[in-house]
């Protein structure tokens, strides 16, 4: 041992002995929380300054049990197992942590929340996070109840989803007389590293349901949603709201109590509110209280009273009523008259105000809303959807009470619709088009302004997410009045694709009102032995669509199809009580199905940094389940297809004589979740698809994940068109050509996945299977043989039968069946349209190219408004003109309608992506929408600095053109006026000429035509 | 336990330290070298810094080894820390402005210090991110020469650090402490080697507390190219604090002696295994330049 300092020694057990004394006084007095107590304490109640009353104050908890009555609701999806808080004003239902629903990786989210009337539940799905990403998500893992002395609630414990190292505790409890439930979060960060968290509510909207809405300057309905950089999305604001518009409407709120603001976005598809984003070092935690409630109805009033009543108990915020009157007619429908009301004067612009609420006028023309005091409010009244009339009153300091006066509403014509289908009263819908240009301008609005992303309607006639009448479209069968400006209107009635188109245009003076009967006739264009299919439709079980059952049904009715494969997103449904009240069942049969939804995103792709989900699946039939989870379908995360399709089975699905269909294989990803499972795994339509897993991400195409009794690619259908505007047609098509030309054979499909009255026209378009059967004799298994064998054809008007014979003489018809050609060669084709279809060539498709077009040899009607006119083309084709020479293996389709746009493949993945949308005759860079307005212009180059480089993958691209919309009298139109967007345009499945004798093996990628 | 009563004890027990301290009495000058050249706390440009590098990932130089020479030194600088990991998207950048200083206390053989820093920038990057600017951690201690002997050196250090931050910790305020050992020897008049071992622990008060401790222990090597500028290698290893294993990275420094006042130190670190190291496929970076003036 060396020299030591004596001195030095002591001083070093002093410091030691100080620092130690000095820790333990410091670890004493912690806050009160449950996060270092591994569940066993109880979370302390939320916002303790809030207290209502009320003559019969209750409140319960209770887990549902099998057969407990349920919440009703749009977007009700409570189930056995789940929790339910109620107090007799409202419940809530916590999912069960097994039963986790949508983004959320487990249960203990907020499920439905519903009024006391029980049956408005429009909220698809309140789930707690701390960011973006998928481990940013709550991950609950223990969940109790309890009930005590004016109070019951819900603790659930867990993590979050991707850190083990973070806890997370919530309470949810619901207190007597209260309109809503007390939430506490507590989270800390257990990890030695410094994260983020912006801790918020997300509410999954979806799309199509409810508008969010959140008081600021030029913010109300108007959300800019998440915008660049991501971190300024969050924006102050007091507290939010979000109204649904469906059939029986509820109306949301939330108010911080912990904070005296809410930080968050919103947009159709979430709304995220919580605490600002903030850097979280080790340790750190964080408590988050808050109030979240419901009223009745679509209105926002009521539902910020409640809000500014929390604000005055809980900061103490002073608020006064200021009332008006609007005069007028028919007032109480919020697309007919809504004020909104915001803090400012009329002398300043909109978008300076500072929107703060939105009332509907009642019955009798009076509204009133809470505001807080010491303001200028601006009242602005909307008619169908369009500023009006408008107030503005000083609300003093002290002031309880002010007055607006009286707005004027504007005097509505009314229109009264009947359609007649060979002289009865039948199905059918109309579309209201103004017949000119300054109609159109007049009357062109948005619900609310919301959403500028979405088209306007012209004119709103209703709310776009719910019933007839929606945007400007109407579901008749008795006669139907409606509400609308004043204006020049073409009214075109139709009862789908084999029927005639009327047309009818009128002139409506404000305050008149005029009865108009259009009559349609049935064509006799369908083949004899087919059967009319949909299958891709939802309706309010999707979380994405509020069309309430009956208009979904009668729009089933309306489309005139036969069979509908009802494929909501993530719950099975059946429709029943709205096909009874209908007597549906006589005219059309409806598979129950589902279209599972990728939500949570996963390592799926190898080298993919980016997270995905393996797109969307329509399978059919599913048994019902009317209260179990996702009522009997299966949970569909974080598993690849193949994985996925054992859970079909699991969940009772027939494996012989069901159909699994892959959908919008081509889609864009939506809101970072990918549609289609091809483009998601990045299959290079230049390369064929590895047989065997190589470790890529195309190789997981036709791979048997592990332990799966399933491969990704044991589907039966794909759809070739999707939607009623057809706007992915051409990439859906080059994917199908691509499997086809490998031997890789399913079926093609055509459908509307329509998600309400608006979006897409069922059965618009449909595929016509070639069965045996009527509606009456279904027999559901037979049916889908038929389907799976692919005897039909998909269309939007044009229906083509095409027919050779075999080598051995037997008549074939297009299929996924192969045969070895006849000895005559010849391919019969037939072309038939209802009179408002053009349909200006047909096209023979062999190997993927076109062999054949027949352009001069079509016949078209002189009356798109006749009966006449349906035959466009019929001929014989001789396989010899076609097929190449060889014994080599060919398939031929046949196609009808529009040429298709001029598109290109700006990526070099083998699929076309992009239109020539500058009109340059070249398709390139330049043709790119980059800015997502709807519009190809210079502004789009300014998003870049410079020309991409050529076939870059990662590049932006998109979208692919449509044929130029015809104008009002030109050949076209009409179609256009039923067909939202789209085109004329049919197909058939393939001939299969199996030459070589060995089976389709297909003629390879390239293959000469 | 709320904040203010968190700030006030911090600086209770900072004064308190200063009291029982007693004026530095000089006895042996550690910045006159032997005439051996064997004088480990020794630098021929008497302002050249010495001892292991004053770099670390830790708020508030937790875990950074002290010299095992005490020095009355003033110095100011600042730190960087790079964490990017784009597989999780996961970016964290940290950059402080820090003063620093120690003077000996009672002998030569002990001495106190402080590093403050006097101002943190931070911004943590991910889909969403956010930054902080504002005050940052207070770290003070004591370090006493226990051995000395043939060129070499053994001080016992011990260092309390503060959360000092102004907004930055939420809840639960971390304190923690480290006591270790720091050794150096001198190899011959151009090398000098040190190494270390230290004891960590950290809690947090006002929340839960979540104790955690953990070792470190490391060894450099600090080469005297010439008598006014030396560079410096390190390997530094931890255990237990984050992870069984949960650091081993490779530090590299330059050192100067600016006359006989002015000295300056850059120094990287370099993470190969952390809870985000280089073996991770993250890219972990800590560096630190500071400019100290030796005072009399």
């Amino acid at each position: 041992m060396g020299r030591m300092s004596s001195a030095s020694l002591v001083h070093a057990v002093i410091s030691s002995v100080f620092w130690a004394v000095f820790f333990g006084s410091l670890l004493g007095g912690c806050e009160d929380t449950c996060l270092d107590a591994d569940g066993q304490c109880t979370v302390s109640t939320p916002c303790e300054a809030l207290a209502f009353t009320c003559p019969s104050p209750t409140a319960t908890v209770i887990t549902l049990g099998v057969g407990d009555p349920i919440v009703g609701g749009v977007d009700a999806l409570a189930a056995p197992g789940d929790v339910v808080l109620s107090n007799g004003v409202v419940s809530a239902v916590i999912d069960a942590l097994d039963h986790p629903h949508y983004v959320a990786p487990t249960g203990g989210q907020l499920l439905d929340l519903v009024s006391a009337s029980g049956d408005n539940d429009s909220l698809t799905h309140l789930f707690h996070a701390v960011g973006l990403l998928p481990g940013d998500s709550f991950h609950y893992e223990r969940m109790t109840t309890t009930q005590g002395e004016g109070y019951a609630a819900v603790q659930v414990h867990g993590r979050l989803d991707g850190y083990d190292d973070v806890r997370v505790v919530t309470r949810y409890e619901i207190r007597p007389c209260e309109p809503g439930i007390r939430v506490r979060t507590e989270i800390q960060n257990r990890a030695i590293e410094t994260r983020i968290w912006a801790l918020v509510d997300a509410w999954y909207w979806s799309g199509r349901e409810v508008i969010p809405f959140a008081p600021g300057v030029g913010r109300g309905f108007e959300q800019p949603g998440i915008i660049d950089p991501v971190e300024a999305s969050w924006e102050r604001q007091p507290f939010m709201l979000a109204g649904s518009h469906g059939e029986r409407p509820a109306t949301y709120l939330e108010v911080a109590c912990s904070e005296e603001e809410l930080y968050g976005f919103h947009s159709d598809q979430i709304s995220a509110v919580g605490t600002e984003p903030r850097i979280v070092q080790p340790r750190s935690y964080e408590v988050f209280e808050r109030f979240i409630g419901v009223t009745d109805g679509s209105a926002l009033g009521p539902a910020s009273d409640v809000a500014l009543e929390l604000r005055r108990q809980l900061h103490a915020e002073q608020y006064a009523v200021v009332r008006g009157q609007v005069e007028g007619r028919a007032l109480g429908d919020e697309v007919r008259a809504s004020v909104e009301i915001s803090q400012g004067t009329g002398a300043m612009a909109a978008e300076d105000r500072a929107a703060f609420t939105q009332v509907v006028p009642a019955a009798d023309g009076s509204f009133s809303a809470r505001v807080p005091r010491g303001h200028t409010y601006h009242a602005q009244l909307f008619n169908f959807g369009r500023p009006g009339d408008s107030a503005e009153v000083t609300v003093g300091v002290a002031a309880t009470e002010a007055e607006f006066g009286t707005l004027t509403a504007e005097d509505p014509a009314e229109l009264e619709l009947s359609v007649l289908l060979e002289g009865s009263a039948d199905f059918a819908q109309v579309f209201v088009r103004p017949a000119d240009e300054e109609t159109r301008q007049s009357v062109s609005a948005r619900l609310f302004g919301s959403f500028s992303s979405t088209p306007p309607c012209a004119p709103l006639l209703g709310a776009p997410q719910g019933g007839s009448p929606a945007c400007d479209r109407v579901l008749v069968r008795d006669p139907v009045t409606v509400l609308l400006p004043a204006g020049s209107y073409d009214l075109f009635a139709t009862a789908g694709l084999f029927a005639t188109v009327a047309r009818e245009t009128v002139t409506l003076a404000p305050g008149e009102t005029r009865a108009v009967e259009l009559g349609l006739s049935r064509l006799d264009i369908a083949p004899v032995g087919t059967l009319g299919a949909d299958f891709h439709v939802h309706g309010g079980a999707s979380f994405d669509s509020t069309v309430p059952d009956f208009d979904r049904v009668q729009a089933f009715l309306a489309a005139n199809v036969d069979v509908i494969a009802a494929t909501d997103h993530d719950a099975v449904w059946d429709y029943a009580d709205a096909r009874a009240a209908l007597s549906a069942d006589d005219r059309i049969q409806v598979m129950v199905g589902l279209e599972t939804t990728g939500h949570i995103l996963f390592d799926l792709t190898p080298g993919e940094d980016i997270p995905q989900v393996i797109g969307h699946w329509n399978v059919w039939p599913m048994p019902f389940d009317a209260a179990g989870p996702y009522r009997g379908a299966p949970w569909d995360e974080l598993v690849e297809p193949g994985a996925l399709f054992d859970r079909f089975v699991q969940a009772g699905w027939p494996e012989e004589t069901g159909v699994i269909q892959l959908n919008h294989p081509w889609s864009e990803a939506q809101f970072g979740r990918d549609l289609g499972f091809p483009r998601a795994v990045g299959v290079d339509a230049n390369q064929p698809l590895p047989r065997e897993d190589d470790g890529t991400g195309p190789g997981l195409v036709l791979r048997t994940p592990p332990g799966a009794a399933f491969s990704n690619a044991d589907y039966h259908t794909q759809e070739v068109m999707n939607g009623t505007s057809n706007e992915d047609l051409q990439p859906f098509r080059e994917y199908w050509f691509y499997l086809l030309n490998q031997g890789i054979v399913r079926a093609g499909t055509a459908n509307s996945d329509s998600h309400g009255l608006v979006d897409g026209v069922v059965g618009t378009p449909r595929t016509l299977v070639w069965t045996d059967q009527t509606v009456a004799d279904f027999d559901q298994a037979t049916f889908n043989r038929a389907v799976r064998d692919g005897e039909m054809i998909g269309t939007n008007g044009p229906v083509i039968e095409v027919s050779t014979v075999d080598a051995a003489g037997a008549p074939r018809t297009p299929s996924v069946q192969h045969f070895a050609p006849g000895a005559a060669g010849l391919v019969h084709i037939r072309v038939t349209a209802a009179p408002w279809v053009p349909v200006e060539e047909v096209r023979v498709i062999v190997n993927g190219q076109v062999a054949r077009t027949f352009a001069a040899e079509l016949m078209h009607p002189s009356d798109p408004f006749g009966v006449d006119g349906a035959l466009r083309f019929e001929g014989d084709l001789a396989l010899s003109e076609i097929l190449p020479g060889g014994s080599a293996d060919a398939w031929v389709v046949v196609e009808a309608g529009s040429p298709l746009p001029v598109a290109g493949d700006i990526n070099c993945d083998g699929i076309v992506d992009t239109g020539d949308n500058n009109g340059d005759g070249e398709v390139d860079y330049r043709d790119v929408d980059r800015n997502d307005d709807d519009l190809v212009d210079a502004a789009d180059l300014d998003e870049i600095d410079g020309p991409p480089e050529a076939c870059d993958r990662d590049q932006d691209v998109g979208p692919l053109g449509h044929p130029a919309p015809p104008a009002r009298g030109e050949v076209g139109y009409e179609f256009l006026a039923v067909t939202p967007g789209g085109y004329p345009m049919s197909f058939t499945n393939p001939l299969l000429f199996d030459r070589d004798g060995g089976g389709f093996t297909g003629p390879g990628l390239g293959a000469a035509p | 336990m709320t904040r203010d009563r968190l700030m006030l004890l911090t600086l209770l027990t900072l004064l308190l330290g200063v009291s029982v301290a007693q004026p530095a009495v000089a006895q042996n000058s550690p910045d006159a070298p032997d005439a051996d050249g064997l004088e480990p706390c020794a630098t021929v440009s008497r302002s050249r810094p010495i001892g292991p590098l004053q770099v670390g990932n830790l708020d508030g130089m937790l875990a950074v080894p002290h010299r095992a020479c005490p020095r009355a030194e003033l110095a100011v600088g600042g730190d960087f820390l790079l964490v990017a990991d784009s597989a999780d998207l996961y970016g964290n950048i940290r950059i402080n402005g820090r003063v620093r200083g120690s003077v000996p206390l009672l002998d030569s053989k002990l001495e106190a210090f402080v590093s403050w820093e006097a101002v943190r920038y931070q911004t943590i990057l991910s889909a969403v991110s956010a930054a902080y600017l504002g005050l940052g951690y207070l770290s003070f201690g004591v370090s006493g020469q226990v051995y000395e002997e043939g060129g070499a050196v053994i001080a016992v250090t011990s260092r309390f650090v503060a959360p000092t931050t102004t907004g930055l910790d939420q809840g639960s305020y971390p304190l923690a402490l480290d006591v270790g050992l720091t050794a150096a020897y001198q190899l011959n008049p151009a090398l000098r080697l040190h190494g270390w071992f230290t004891l960590l622990g950290s809690v947090g008060a006002g929340g839960p507390g979540e104790p955690r401790g953990g070792l470190r222990f490391g060894g450099g090597l600090d080469w005297a190219m010439a008598p006014a500028i030396s560079m410096v290698v390190e390997a530094v290893t931890g255990f237990g604090y984050a992870d069984a294993i949960d650091l081993l990275a490779a530090q590299l420094g330059i050192r100067l002696g600016l006359g006989d006042e002015v000295g300056l130190e850059l120094a990287l670190s370099l993470p190969i295994i952390a809870p985000r190291g280089l073996t991770t496929g993250a890219l972990p970076i800590t560096a630190a330049l500071m400019v100290n003036w030796h005072l009399p």
